[in-house]
């Protein structure tokens, strides 16, 4: 933190006292309106009127509870029993799963290691394919209906950017 | 002194008394009852996983359903045969255990709260009760995709077509038996950058190309906003899928994907309570649930919204 930052931190504590110190002369003193709201405040406080409301409970004999992967996707809440079994499953695909939720420093530190780079690269190569193909199927066909009949075919499809998406 | 404060008072009160002419509408606004209509209770999601997975009603003993996966044999091809194990523990995650528990909740009510109501306060109870009952079966059933360790997509990605494919590719490897659903949070369908947006007209691979003119798929969504399948997927909406970070689980499987496991079906208990004036109302549900065989489903993790 620099000393620029201290200055304005200090500066702030000041005036949240300043408005305390304000709020709490303001409550002592005999302000009408003010006194109204404190007096009905007390007689609600005091006094117990519960005719209207219904009291509500959740029945259950177990708690579900979320399992987290090192990245920070939560899985669940499951079943205690569940979530047991979900454990070993992913555990013998070598992804170890926990009842802690990883801190955010965590979920930066763990992207920065080779195992995370290794999926994240795969996942990225994946998706690639995925966009790109279809992209190039239109293409390669319009190129080749164009050479098949010698006419230049008007693309009336439009491109992403074009329609707004 | 007395009699001539008494006299004062006495003026001051027919000053005040107003005529009928001078009555504010203050005063008769507090002669008004104020009129309750009938209440509007509020929707939840239905019961849309449930009919999609397989049942194993569990009426009898026993706390925890089993399920065991038997291995398949491998035919030989000379008349010299082997003799081949009949075995359940080689298939991951068999047996398949579901753990049954109670599913529930209770409400105090007051007499002179049911008395002073509209409504008949009894029977909103006992729908509150069971739409709370239906929606947590529901989570309980949808949570469960996020369990399962095949994926499409993932934190911060758009569905496009190919993630359908591939999940469609996924299953049939797998053998799942058709037919297969694919339920997803409305906002993977009809978010602006959910399913609905494969039938834009436009050329690239997020999109699905209509270059000869919109298919029936995409009739479907633009007249109806919805279409009943799509891509060989049963296309179901649940709510209660939950979002987080504008992203969310959904899950295309083949129904024997996961189990549910009916123990005891919903029931209302109703106690009258002397002391306390009212009635203890209590809707309760016993079930299980697990994945039955974790092959036959895909989680599908994508943005809900841009």
């Amino acid at each position: 933190m620099s000393k620029q930052d201290d200055g304005e931190l200090q500066r702030l504590r000041n005036r949240v006292k300043e408005l305390e110190e304000k709020d709490a002369a303001k409550s002592k003193s005999n302000d009408p309106g003010r006194l109204f709201f404190q007096e009905l405040e007390e007689i609600k406080k005091k006094g117990k009127n519960t005719a209207g409301e219904i009291k509500y409970k959740d029945v259950h004999d177990h708690t579900p509870i979320p399992l987290w992967r090192k990245d920070g996707k939560m899985i669940g809440p499951l079943h205690p029993a569940n979530a047991e079994e979900t454990f070993k499953r992913f555990y013998k695909l070598g992804i170890i799963l926990s009842v802690k939720k990883p801190m955010p420093d965590e979920i930066e530190a763990y992207k920065q290691t080779e195992e995370y780079k290794k999926i994240r690269s795969e996942k990225d190569r994946e998706r690639t394919i995925r966009k790109q193909k279809r992209n190039n199927n239109v293409e390669k066909l319009t190129e080749s209906i164009e050479k098949l009949v010698g006419v230049k075919i008007e693309n009336s499809l439009k491109r992403p950017e074009e329609v707004g998406v | 002194m007395f009699l001539k404060n008494l006299l004062l008072w006495s003026l001051s009160l027919l000053k005040s008394n107003r005529g009928a002419l001078e009555t504010t509408s203050t005063t008769m606004t507090e002669a008004i009852p104020t009129a309750v209509s009938a209440a509007l209770l509020e929707f939840e999601e239905g019961d849309v996983v449930r009919p999609l997975v397989r049942t194993y009603p569990f009426p009898g003993p026993g706390l925890v359903h089993s399920t065991p996966i038997v291995s398949k044999l491998t035919s030989e091809a000379d008349d010299s045969l082997a003799n081949q194990a009949i075995d359940s523990g080689t298939y991951t995650g068999s047996p398949s255990q579901a753990t049954v528990g109670v599913h529930g909740s209770t409400v105090f009510l007051k007499e002179i709260a049911a008395l002073g109501t509209v409504d008949d306060l009894m029977a909103m109870a006992g729908t509150l009760i069971g739409q709370s009952i239906v929606t947590r079966r529901d989570l309980d059933l949808a949570t469960l995709f996020t369990s399962l360790t095949a994926i499409e997509g993932d934190a911060n990605e758009d569905i496009i077509p190919a993630d359908i494919f591939s999940a469609f590719n996924k299953l049939r490897i797998q053998l799942a038996p058709m037919p297969y659903y694919l339920v997803m949070y409305p906002g993977h369908i009809w978010a602006a950058n959910g399913i609905q947006s494969f039938f834009a007209n436009v050329a690239d691979a997020n999109h699905y190309p209509q270059a000869g003119g919109v298919g029936t798929v995409s009739e479907d969504f633009t007249r109806s906003g919805f279409a009943g399948m799509l891509f060989g997927m049963n296309l179901f909406s649940d709510a209660n899928i939950v979002v987080t970070s504008r992203n969310a689980s959904g899950a295309a499987f083949s129904k024997d994907a996961i189990k549910y496991v009916p123990k005891r079906d919903f029931r209302i208990d109703v106690l009258y309570s002397g002391p306390e004036v009212g009635w203890q109302v209590t809707g309760t549900e016993m079930w299980g649930e697990a994945v039955l065989k974790n092959n036959f489903g895909v989680e599908m993790q994508f943005n809900t919204a841009p």
